[in-house]
Order: structure tokens, then C-alpha cells, then sequence
């Protein structure tokens, strides 16, 4: 498995965020979807490396998180794009990304070429040259996209990316996951469904803190019915199963 | 890669700020002070070190605001799930803001020695040292930012350190006693034949070098390797305070002192280290001492007196402000006023009711041609005649006498002048 958490626990003071959750993921896209202050993002920093659970196991490409050395060959091979996506507004994009693909200790001759490769896959070539501060909103998305791809990571991990985006730019996006879905796993999370159900093979439904569903979008759609709130079959059954939860 | 990175982060952002900055300000410091450096190669290297009293807070703050770049970007969390260990982004950090504040003080500085070149009339030993301690003192003053930046996560942290560094740095310079003013890079006073032993240039760069490695050590939090650094300046903190209050002091060159003479008569002599100022300091000089020839006890011979000669027969001339952008006097006025020193720098004791006075011998200021300040008092009426007529300036009652009559005058104030014999002043008082 490239995603193996086992009954991780989360504490923000008394509150608690993650609340023995369970999750296993392999590769392919996968779609995180819940209601805000479900622990989307807690979950998504955990598998980041950023947030330690304080309870429970974290297995991440085969290897437990507990040492710096284990820690460091993970994040050569992961990608994060977070919610909240800062820059260096002077950067063009092609040195932001580079910078980053430096970081993530990518070899030093197969950065330019890597560099490229990530900026055609989002779109941003021909802007390769650009000042980061001169993008739209949604170029600096992508932007923040090809930065995480850039390593072609073995999980790839993000967080609204959809955010900011065009109806075209998400067409174009809904493509390039499910490309980058045949090597890798790839963890969206959002508050899209219908994002989830074009572009994601699995979904996980996480609510209070604990995961209430994970199956295909088709099986989402299914739970729900002609009475359930949402104008499509998979927002009909996201609402039927949060109803049924919380009931 | 690293090369690419340090690339960016040189043209973008915090490093290029601080070598404009930098530029700016050693621009500025060898524009205002040209008498510092010009034609003197220990000169510029020395007054690189004086300059360090603005460059090194600019270099402090520029570190600890490049260092806060990922916070402001908000980039601390993405950056946090990059494996490369942080110190190394660090370390980068600080090469691009030392590199930008080195190469902002080069250009200046290189402008600098292309001017100093075919006028240098002295190369003194070891000047090379001075400058390159002022270089170290610039990278561990990065390296002292990202520290402050690392740890104080405030915006207001650059420039609260840029002018607490900048006091830091002013207020040893008041402390000339102390040996502990020897950490201190900034040099607060210096002379143009100033030369400071190499061994003592040695110890001020391995204790900057040993700074810079346990601030840049402490910055990335790695304790263990703070050690050794740490352990090595601790070792060196010991050579000042076992040396006394004579440690650091600085010596005279002597190359730089030896005398460089006209071979005519009346002969000026300067300073090798102000040889390229020789023809036109005796352009003004020869005729002056011309004009005193038969004057009894007048100077015959004019001296720069950084030489220290204190031959009775000799004018002592100061060059230290004279030397200009382009190997001329800076201010000839000045220089031909140097001959009245003769009437006033004679360390007489305060005359009363002017003890208060910057002149009290007579009111008058030799570093201006103004002419003496009115006085009642005949003393310095006599005084004031001869400042003129050294002056060459419109005489009164002195130049209905014969020539040789005022040379006898004259003789007769300079000797009651050197004597501070005001009553014979007062007897000499033309009417």
C-alpha cells in the first residue's frame, strides 16, 4: 500500500480533529471529500509529513514515519500541494519550480528537463518565463501544481487544487490526474464532488473526524436517493451518507 | 544546482536590495571622505573597515529579512515536506545576501582602485589584510541576520537589528581603551601611515570566521556542530584579553612615512604615502617659503607633517584632508593657510576672558583664509598684520615699510608667537 494509517488520533486542545481513523490507499486518484472541519486538511498534513498523529500508525510507501532517515526518503518521493499555496511573488515560474525540485533533492541534471515536463503538464510552458506575481489566480494554482509534480512523486497529495481553476483549466486538470493516477497515488482533496466523480477511481468520505465511506464514486452515487439534497446522483449520496452518520 | 539557486535568489528579492543598498551607502562614504583614500591603497582598505559601520547593519538586516522570505510567502508548511535538510536552503540564503553585499561594496570600491591606481605613490605592506577582514566581518554579519530572522518571526526584526548592530558597532568606537573594541571590525580612527601587525589581522579573521560559523551553526539548530566553532572563538576571546590594553593598537609604516623631497630650494617634502600630492603642494608651498626667505627664524624648508620632523626650521604642512579624487589637493585654501600655523600652533597657554575661544591665541582659524576675528587687544592686532602679510593679503601700516623692515617684523612676531610672549606682541602692534 502506499497509504497504510491505522487508527491515527489528532488532537487540536480538547478538540479532537482525527478520531481513530483508518485509511489505506494504492495507486491511482483518489478523492477526499467531507464537510468543512471534517479533518480533510489535518489528514492531508499528516500524510504530508507536516502534522504528527498523536496516536496510531502512519505507513508511508512502505515505510513507517518515525525516523529522520525514513522521514527524508518519503519526501523525495511525495508531492504536496496545500490549501493555502504561498510564492515568491519575484521568482519566474520556471525558477520557482526548479527551486523546488532542488529541494526535493532531484538530481541536478534531471531538473531541467523535469522542470519542462512539469510546467507543460499544467499548462504553463509558454509562461515558464513570467514573474510568479504577474500569473491569474488560477495560473499561480497551477503553478503550485507543477512544483508538486515536478519529482514525479509516488504520492502526490492536494488540497483544493481545483480551487481558482476555469471551467477548462478543470477539464484540462481532471486529465492530467488521471494520467498522473497510473504511477502514482494520487490524494485529492476537495469540496468538488462532481471533481471526484469525473476524475477519481476511489473516494473517502471523512466526517467529525473519522472516515464514513470509502468505495467508488459509483457506490457513492448509489447510497444516495430522489430525496437526498444535491443536483447530481454523487451529491445525493455524499448528503444521504453524511445524513446517515450524523443521524 | 546549487549554482542556479544562488542565481535566483541573486536577482530576485532581498540579495539584490542589499547590494543596491550597499552600493549606495559605500558610494556615499567614499564620496564624502575622498581624503581617506585617495591615492592611498592602505587607505581604501582601511577606510573599507570605517565604512563597516553602515554596511555591516545593512548586511545584518538584509539577512534577517531574506531569511523570513518563506514566512512571508507563507511556504513554511510546503517546505517543510521537502526532504532536503533545512540548514542547506539556509546556508544558500546567506551566501546570496553575502554575495549581494559584497558585490554592492565592489563596485564602488573598484571605481576606487581604478583612481587609486597611477596615483599610489605607496604600496604598504599587508593593506590587502584589512580589507579582507572588512570582507569576513560582511558575511558573518549575513550570517549574524539569519540568526536574528530565524529566531524573531517579526518583519520588524531587519531593521530593529540593522540599528541595534549599528549602535553595537558606534559605541566601541568611544572605547578606544578597551582591548574588547579589537572584536569589533569597525575601525574608528585611523591615520593614512596606520598599519595594524598581520598576526593581529590573522586573529580578527579567524574570530570572524569562528562567529560567522557558530551564528550560521545556531541558525539551523544543528547544537553539535555549533560546538567546535563555538569552542574556537571562545579560545580566541582569550588572545585580547591576556594581550592588554596595547592589542590591536596600530603601528606607523615606515615606508609609508619616509620622505619623498622637491630637489630645489626652498624644498617641500611629503609622505611617500602622499608622494603623488609633492608638485602641487609645492606649487603653493615654494613660493610662500620664498617670500620668508631672510625672515630670521622662518621655516626654509616645508615638511608633511605625518613625518613627525620637528626641526625648528622646518613648516609642518597637514595633508590628511588634502588628498582629492584625482590626485590634486582636495582644498588649496586650506594648504595655503598651512603657513600660519606658524603664528598659532604653538601650544600657548589660554589667553584670559578667551580661555573659552576654539582660537584663543588669537581668534583666528588657519584652516580658513577669513582673517583674524577683530580684537582690542594689540597682541592680536600684531597677530592678525602678520597672518596677512604671510596671506599676501592687502596690507596696512606693514607695507609702507621696506622690505627688509618687515622681514625684520615679521621675524620678530614669529619669535614672539613661538615664545607665547603677548606682551612683546603687544609692543609690535603697528599703528
Amino acid at each position: 500500500m502506499t497509504v497504510d494509517i491505522e487508527k491515527i488520533r489528532i488532537r487540536y486542545g480538547r478538540r479532537v480533529v482525527l478520531d481513530d481513523l483508518d485509511l489505506a490507499l494504492d495507486t491511482g486518484v483518489h478523492g477526499l471529500l467531507g464537510p468543512n472541519g471534517a479533518g480533510k486538511t489535518t489528514l492531508m498534513r499528516v500524510l504530508a509529513t507536516v502534522a504528527r498523529p498523536d496516536a496510531g500508525a502512519v505507513r508511508l510507501l512502505g515505510t513507517p514515519i518515525g525516523d529522520a532517515k525514513a522521514l527524508r526518503r518519503v519526501r523525495r518521493q511525495l508531492g504536496y500541494l496545500p490549501q493555502s499555496f504561498g510564492f515568491y511573488p519575484r521568482f519566474t515560474v520556471r525558477e520557482f519550480v526548479e527551486y523546488f525540485a532542488w529541494l526535493k533533492e532531484m538530481p541536478a541534471e534531471r531538473i531541467p528537463v523535469a522542470v519542462d515536463r512539469a510546467l507543460e503538464r499544467v499548462g504553463l510552458l509558454d509562461r515558464a518565463d513570467d514573474r510568479m506575481r504577474t500569473l491569474s489566480g488560477g495560473m499561480q494554482r497551477r503553478a503550485g501544481i507543477a512544483q508538486a509534480i515536478v519529482n514525479d512523486p509516488r504520492l502526490l497529495l492536494l488540497d483544493e487544487p481545483t480551487a481558482g481553476l476555469d471551467p477548462e483549466q478543470r477539464v484540462e486538470f481532471r486529465a492530467l490526474l488521471r494520467e498522473l493516477g497510473v504511477d502514482a497515488c494520487v490524494l485529492v482533496s476537495t469540496h468538488l464532488v462532481e471533481d471526484v466523480a469525473v476524475a477519481c477511481e476511489r473516494v473517502s468520505l471523512v466526517d467529525g473526524g473519522r472516515l464514513i465511506f470509502s468505495g467508488t464514486p459509483e457506490q457513492l452515487a448509489a447510497a444516495g436517493g430522489d430525496g437526498d439534497a444535491g443536483d447530481s446522483a454523487i451529491e445525493r449520496g455524499y448528503t444521504a451518507v453524511l445524513r446517515a452518520v450524523r443521524a | 544546482m546549487i549554482g542556479r539557486v544562488l542565481r535566483s535568489d541573486l536577482r530576485h528579492g532581498t540579495p539584490p536590495l542589499v547590494a543596491l543598498l550597499t552600493a549606495i551607502a559605500m558610494t556615499w562614504m567614499l564620496a564624502v571622505h575622498p581624503d581617506a583614500w585617495a591615492g592611498q591603497w592602505t587607505g581604501l582598505s582601511t577606510y573599507l573597515r570605517v565604512s563597516l559601520l553602515i554596511l555591516v547593519p545593512l548586511l545584518v538586516a538584509g539577512g534577517a529579512w531574506r531569511i523570513g522570505r518563506e514566512r512571508r510567502a507563507q511556504l513554511d508548511e510546503l517546505l517543510a515536506t521537502t526532504p532536503r535538510p533545512d540548514w542547506q536552503p539556509m546556508l544558500a540564503a546567506w551566501a546570496a545576501v553575502t554575495l549581494g553585499g559584497l558585490a554592492g561594496a565592489a563596485l564602488p570600491l573598484a571605481v576606487a582602485m581604478i583612481l587609486i591606481g597611477p596615483q599610489a605613490t605607496h604600496v604598504g605592506a599587508g593593506w590587502w589584510w584589512t580589507g579582507l577582514v572588512g570582507l569576513l566581518a560582511l558575511a558573518t554579519a549575513a550570517a549574524l541576520g539569519v540568526l536574528l530572522g530565524r529566531f524573531v518571526p517579526l518583519r520588524l526584526v531587519a531593521p530593529v537589528a540593522g540599528i541595534t548592530v549599528y549602535l553595537g558597532l558606534a559605541v566601541p568606537i568611544y572605547l578606544h581603551e578597551s582591548p574588547w573594541t579589537r572584536l569589533s571590525p569597525v575601525i574608528g580612527h585611523a591615520g593614512p601611515a596606520d598599519v595594524w601587525p598581520v598576526g593581529y589581522h590573522a586573529w580578527q579573521a579567524a574570530w570572524l570566521l569562528a562567529l560567522g560559523a557558530v551564528l550560521l551553526a545556531l541558525a539551523s539548530r544543528r547544537w553539535v556542530a555549533t560546538t567546535v566553532p563555538a569552542l574556537i572563538a571562545v579560545g580566541l576571546l582569550v588572545v585580547p584579553a591576556r594581550a592588554g590594553a596595547d592589542f590591536g593598537e596600530a603601528g606607523t609604516d615606515a615606508g609609508a612615512v619616509a620622505l619623498v623631497c622637491t630637489d630645489r630650494v626652498p624644498q617641500v617634502c611629503v609622505t611617500r604615502v602622499h608622494g603623488f600630492l609633492l608638485d602641487d603642494v609645492a606649487a603653493v608651498l615654494e613660493p610662500q617659503l620664498r617670500r620668508l626667505d631672510g625672515v630670521p627664524g622662518a621655516p626654509v624648508r616645508a615638511v608633511d607633517a605625518l613625518a613627525g620632523d620637528e626641526r625648528a626650521d622646518t613648516l609642518r604642512v597637514s595633508l590628511t584632508q588634502q588628498a582629492g579624487l584625482f590626485g590634486k589637493p582636495a582644498n588649496p585654501d586650506w594648504l595655503r593657510a598651512e603657513i600660519t600655523s606658524m603664528l598659532y600652533d604653538n601650544d600657548c597657554p589660554p589667553v584670559p576672558d578667551k580661555a573659552d575661544d576654539a582660537d584663543a591665541a588669537g581668534g583666528v582659524d588657519p584652516a580658513t583664509s577669513a582673517g583674524p576675528a577683530a580684537s582690542a587687544d594689540p597682541a592680536d592686532q600684531t597677530l592678525g598684520q602678520a597672518w596677512n602679510w604671510l596671506q599676501e593679503l592687502p596690507a596696512d601700516g606693514l607695507a609702507a615699510l621696506p622690505g627688509d623692515r618687515q622681514k625684520e617684523w615679521i621675524g620678530r612676531v614669529l619669535a614672539a608667537a613661538r615664545a607665547c610672549d603677548r606682551d612683546e606682541l603687544r609692543k609690535l602692534a603697528l599703528s
